[in-house]
């Protein structure tokens, strides 16, 4: 198939650049720890929503599940949360008044151009060609699958996520260039 | 020789029967083998005599008489007459002589006599079913019950056979054969079975009398044996609804209501009814009152009719309390309810029934089912809800919000509720009004001493249920009383009706009637100002969100019908209402701003609440968009107030749950079209859109977004803009198009942006998706020319992005145990996003008098669904399509799309075409009717396409060929759905026109393949119709319509013999 190429230079001039990430004169957080943020912050529980994240135990979760109930035809909501700990997988309820507040984990996720596999960690470089090498090879199915295709000497983009200090390699991506 | 042959299968039954412990699977099988064998033995009538009369075991017996079914079908053509008449005779008699034999034994004996004799149905070999019928009397009239009842069951196996249903055997039948032979028996001898079933009732009562009353007599007999009396209780509601050309006159039908209710009546009275006993009685008043008209009705004694109604009262009462006792114990089974149910349909369709005639007499029944319905829902002393000191409303375990609100979980309940009390509205509404009344005097007593409580520093924290059984009083008095939103509109009708007599109208619409409903929501506003005063106290811990739901729902009800009515649809308006909430009055105003102050109240103190908020915003809603209503609005403080915070996004607006928030910005848009000063509209305008601009300008495009975009603060806001920008977008109305797009332009480039920062957060990308399928659904098929292609080219970069950030990716995440639709999201909302796209091809409201710059972009709705689907097809795999929304929403937009730029398709790359034509092969077989037409369709077009274009040869002409094979035999030999027989009929005809070789070749293979040749000379007529030299073979409508008609024929014909049961 053929995209008329004029709609794409419409699309161009209108934005003035698309963006893109090495425009922004990025040194963020991965590499500068925080960029004055805490690492959590609070919201009121009604306003969570399904696929965000909260603490729960002082674990960062993905809410996969949410429902509200009250206390009787006349009272007053209670939110019911499960989230999976976005690193261990790890299974956490809670149930709170939906007026109180919980806290939220600042979760970051990041694409990394995947150099090489030393010792168990994996070598990456993001787009400003600032490379590290202190992310570990995840010890599951996805860890597997990095070291097979990069042994097949695919091109590979890693997306990392970082919350509360902690790191993790979640996805794997072929890169297209 | 036939001993040892039932030696043989004896041995083998004992192994087939064995425990697995005993026998090896191995043995096992090899008994079973000479089972089946037996089963294939030429003429083994014979021998199966022998087996019946020797044998002892009952799986034998079993065999045989199936071994006798099987082959008498087999080998008719082989069988004399008498053979087979003495066949039958054989089978009948030995179940006579051998009472004691296993019921499936028995069963599947009779059955084969009744196979035998539907086989004979329709041929000159066969014995009508006279001989039996015979033998039936002989057995009725023998005196002997087991007789009788093996007659019985004779008769139920005839009646199964030849029942068009699941229950006739699989006997290798034609369909034709089956629908032929049900004809036959209807006409000869269903008649006889009815008669037989009578006479055995007869006997058992030995006393001949109408059958209405003998059946009331043998309920009352059997009523303690709950399997007997379900049947015979369905009888007598059958009985209750008997009707057609069985009664010669008008006259018969009064007699038999008569004598029916003759019947019912005093044995309903003799009884007292069991718990299952209800829904049968419930069931026979219903389809008495549905029935009889009328006029059938006031033919009977007046005397027997009041006592109809009397206990048709009693009987809705009495139901109606157990259904709510039932209701507060919580029980599972809820045979009350459905029963109470089934009363006020009756009612309802009573009512309607006598409405021509006079309801007067129905009107002091209606109070009473009123004042018990109110009753049982109320607390004492007027109400018993709250008896021996029980109220389920004090329970204090979860309710879950998957739970139905009472609305609608009672709806059907309340609106029957409803008529009657509009019935008698002298009664109804001051009874509602004066309990509200008083029920909102206690709770403002009560809430002003709990304040008084806490000011002096008491400790409150005391037992609160005083409130909340005030609480749910409340809230079925609101409950009931919405159900008067709809008395002006009953009295719209009531006007326009012919046979309504003024003077009922008069009487039944007093001047006090209507100041009581005047009085009635003045009450609900008082409960408002009482629940608002008590927030400002700060007491909102101690309110019931619930009732505020249903106050707020209540008034956005009477809103609608009340507030600002249009005179022009109403003649007869009353003076008190027109005066409290009509144009010209100040009440209007008053009110509206009342309720503004509510809601802001609402959205105030409940943000967690999302059903308090949702009921009110609702309110708001409804209140704006109708735009002589949003003229008043306008006028009010209180709108201003609410757009300068919201502007200001300052709590709580800023900390509304995402669906309130979209609806609050919905809401403020649409008010927008109420304001008529020139000056005043840009400052509003500038107030609501303005701000919301500045805010999305200063977070997205701050200097360091790139760097901060992931931060929590950041993320929240953006996220907190994207369903703000949402709002304004379902905002959208004509009279604001233009404004509202060129708000939303800009907005849209940046959220581009947006997206492709975000891509990895699966929190954000839905939101942007969906605010485009938004805004492309709503304003697309308004927008002109110009502006439709700027969002043309807005949506390919969004859908660019998308694609570009999601090809080859792949997140593992078997860790989690996650829902996998929720997935997939994403991919849904693309898809839906496209097929709004292409609906402009159909729906186009656009003008199209604008410049049109030469320069303009090229960009098509077309071209942009095709890149999307590039990306989308490869990721339909079976797995996805299982998914019922994601395999709905798909093969609509590939439907789409097929049929608005079919051309598109052609030049689709190899790969691309494959995963499509094997995605719709899976759909045309996989996934039930709807998307099996939406394949048919999608092949028309493409075939069409074919044809008109003359792309024989193409790479889709080859790919689409496989095609005309499948879908001719899913339409012949496998079960087929007939609604879809239209779309089928003129796919099939696409595909013959474009795939003639092949068709005439696939014609010659079926007719190869049927052996007979009577039904291979039908076939080939058939076809010979089907497509006559005459049929022009090019795809046009009026051949597919030439087509269409034959093949209706054609199936009818042919498929009677080609689909065996």
């Amino acid at each position: 198939m053929k995209i008329p190429e004029q709609g794409l230079l419409i699309f161009h001039r209108n934005t003035g650049n698309t963006f893109t990430m090495a425009d922004a004169d990025v040194d963020d957080d991965f590499t500068t720890g925080d960029a004055g943020s805490s690492e959590t912050y609070p919201q009121q529980c009604s306003a969570l929503r399904k696929n965000g994240h909260v603490c729960i135990k002082n674990r960062p979760c993905k809410i996969v599940e949410m429902s509200t109930s009250k206390t009787g035809k006349h009272g007053h909501a209670k939110v019911h949360m499960v989230g999976i700990d976005i690193f261990t997988g790890k299974k956490y309820e809670d149930i709170c008044p939906s007026t109180h507040n919980m806290n939220v984990p600042n979760v970051i996720r990041k694409d990394f151009t995947l150099l090489d596999i030393n010792d168990g960690f994996l070598s990456l470089m993001d787009d400003n060609g600032e490379t590290r090498e202190d992310v570990k090879v995840p010890e599951n199915d996805l860890g597997k699958e990095i070291k097979d295709r990069f042994e097949k000497d695919e091109q590979l983009l890693i997306t990392v996520i970082k919350a509360m200090g902690e790191e993790l390699a979640i996805a794997i991506k072929t890169q297209t260039k | 020789m036939a001993e040892k042959i039932t030696q043989e299968l004896e041995h083998a039954s004992q192994i087939v029967l064995a425990a697995p412990n005993i026998v090896t699977p191995e043995q096992r099988i090899a008994a079973e083998h000479v089972i089946l064998e037996f089963r294939k033995t030429k003429l083994p009538y014979n021998i199966c005599k022998y087996i019946l009369e020797n044998s002892k075991c009952d799986y034998v017996l079993f065999q045989a008489a199936t071994t006798i079914k099987e082959s008498v079908i087999r080998e008719w053509a082989l069988l004399e007459a008498t053979d087979i008449e003495a066949l039958r005779s054989f089978l009948l008699h030995f179940i006579t002589q051998h009472i004691l034999l296993q019921s499936y034994a028995r069963e599947q004996i009779l059955q084969t006599v009744a196979v035998i004799l539907k086989r004979g149905t329709i041929d000159i070999k066969g014995a009508s079913c006279d001989s039996l019928f015979q033998d039936v009397t002989n057995l009725v009239a023998s005196g002997n019950v087991t007789m009788q009842l093996v007659a019985c069951s004779m008769l139920t196996a005839l009646l199964n056979e030849y029942s068009s249903s699941s229950r006739t055997s699989s006997v290798g039948f034609t369909w034709e054969f089956h629908a032929k032979c049900k004809r036959a028996f209807e006409e000869k001898d269903l008649k006889r079975v009815f008669q037989f079933a009578l006479q055995v009732m007869n006997e058992l009562e030995r006393q001949p009398e109408p059958i209405t009353r003998e059946a009331t007599a043998i309920y009352k007999r059997v009523r303690y044996n709950s399997d007997m009396a379900n049947h015979c209780l369905q009888c007598i509601s059958q009985l209750a609804s008997l009707n057609g050309p069985v009664f010669p006159d008008d006259k018969s039908k009064c007699q038999y209501l008569a004598f029916l209710l003759g019947a019912f009546l005093p044995m309903l009275a003799s009884i007292e009814l069991q718990d299952f006993e209800n829904l049968g009685i419930a069931n026979t008043f219903k389809n008495v009152v549905n029935t009889f008209s009328a006029a059938t009705f006031m033919s009977i004694p007046s005397e027997m009719m009041e006592s109809f109604l009397h206990n048709l009262t009693h009987q809705t009462c009495t139901m109606g309390r157990s259904a709510t006792m039932e209701e507060a114990l919580h029980k599972d089974d809820t045979v009350y309810m459905e029963a109470y149910e089934y009363m006020l349909e009756s009612w309802m369709e009573l009512v309607n029934k006598m409405k021509d005639i006079s309801v007067d007499s129905l009107k002091p029944k209606a109070i009473e089912v009123f004042n018990t319905y109110i009753q049982c829902h109320i607390s004492g002393p007027e109400g018993t809800r709250t008896q021996d000191g029980m109220d389920a409303a004090l329970e204090d375990s979860d309710v879950d919000e998957i739970e139905e609100d009472d609305r609608e979980r009672f709806g059907d309940v309340l609106c029957c509720i409803g008529t009657l009390a509009r019935m008698v509205p002298y009664h109804s509404i001051p009874l509602l009004s004066k309990i509200l009344e008083d029920r909102i005097s206690r709770l403002h007593g009560q809430l002003q001493r709990l304040q008084q409580f806490a000011a002096e520093g008491h400790d409150v924290s005391m037992d609160t249920s005083y409130l909340t059984v005030l609480y749910e009083d409340l809230h079925w008095i609101i409950l009931v009383a919405r159900e008067n939103d709809s008395f002006l509109l009953s009295q719209h009708l009531l006007q326009r009706s012919k046979f309504c007599h003024l003077n009922e109208r008069i009487a039944t619409w007093s001047r006090t009637t209507y100041r009581w409903l005047v009085r009635l929501v003045s009450g609900v506003f008082r409960l408002c100002e009482v629940e608002r005063r008590a927030v400002d106290a700060k007491l909102t811990g101690y309110i019931s969100p619930q009732l505020i739901s249903t106050t707020m729902w209540f008034l956005h009800r009477w809103s609608r019908s009340y507030l600002l009515p249009d005179e022009n649809y109403y003649a007869h308006v009353s003076h008190a209402l027109l005066s409290s909430f009509g144009r010209d009055a100040d009440g209007a105003q008053w009110v509206i701003s009342f309720l503004f102050n509510c809601i802001m109240c609402n959205l105030n103190a409940w943000t967690s609440e999302d059903n308090v908020l949702k009921d009110s915003l609702d309110l708001l809603v409804s209140l704006v968009e109708n735009k002589s209503k949003a003229e008043y609005v306008t006028k009010c403080e209180h709108l201003w107030t609410l757009a300068k915070e919201e502007a200001n996004h300052q709590p709580p607006y800023n900390c509304l749950p995402s669906h309130s928030r979209r609806c609050l910005l919905r809401a403020l848009v649409l008010a927008g079209s109420g304001v008529k000063d020139e000056t005043w509209k840009e400052q509003y305008w500038n107030c609501i859109l303005g701000s919301l601009h500045d805010r999305f300008y200063k977070i997205v495009c701050q200097e360091n977004f790139s760097k901060l975009y992931c931060t929590g603060g950041v993320k929240t806001q953006v996220i907190d803009l994207l369903e703000s920008v949402r709002g304004v977008a379902l905002g959208t109305r004509v009279d604001n198009l233009n404004r509202i797009f060129d708000f939303l332009h800009p907005l849209l480039q940046e959220c581009v942006k947006i997206l492709d920062i975000y891509h990895n957060y699966e929190d954000v990308v839905p939101l942007v998706l969906e605010l485009y399928s938004e805004v492309i659904q709503k304003q697309l098929c308004f927008l002109g020319e110009a502006k439709s292609r700027k969002l043309y080219e807005l949506s390919l970069s969004v859908i660019e992005t998308y694609s570009n950030n999601i090809k080859g990716k792949h997140v593992l995440s078997n860790r989690y145990d996650e829902d996998q639709e929720d997935k997939y999201n994403d991919i849904l909302i693309v898809m839906e996003l496209l097929t709004n796209l292409l609906s402009k091809d159909f729906i186009d409201f656009g003008e199209d008098n604008e410049n049109i710059n030469p320069e303009g972009g090229h960009v098509k709705a077309a071209d942009v669904a095709l890149y999307g689907l590039h990306t989308i097809i490869p990721l339909m795999n079976a797995d996805l399509l299982k998914f019922p929304n994601l395999c709905t929403q798909y093969f609509k937009l590939v439907s789409l799309l097929a049929e608005s730029d079919a051309e598109k398709f052609v030049h689709l790359p190899d790969d691309l075409l494959k995963s499509l034509t094997s995605s719709v092969e899976l759909g045309l077989s996989s996934y039930g009717s709807d998307t099996t037409s939406l394949c048919l369709e999608i092949l028309s077009s493409l075939t069409m396409h074919i044809c008109q274009n003359n792309l024989q040869g193409s790479k889709m002409y080859q790919s689409i060929c496989p095609f005309m094979k499948f879908v001719f035999s899913m339409l012949l030999i496998e079960t087929f759905n007939m609604e879809l027989l239209d779309s089928a009929s003129s796919c099939l005809f696409c595909l013959i026109c474009c795939y003639q070789n092949e068709y005439r070749e696939y014609v010659n293979h079926l007719l190869e393949g049927q052996r007979e040749p009577a039904y291979k000379q039908r076939m080939l007529e058939a076809f010979n119709k089907l497509t006559p030299p005459t049929l022009n073979m090019t795809v046009n409508r009026e051949s597919r319509i030439k087509f269409m008609e034959s093949f209706n024929e054609f199936m009818i014909n042919v498929r009677g013999f080609l689909c065996v049961k």
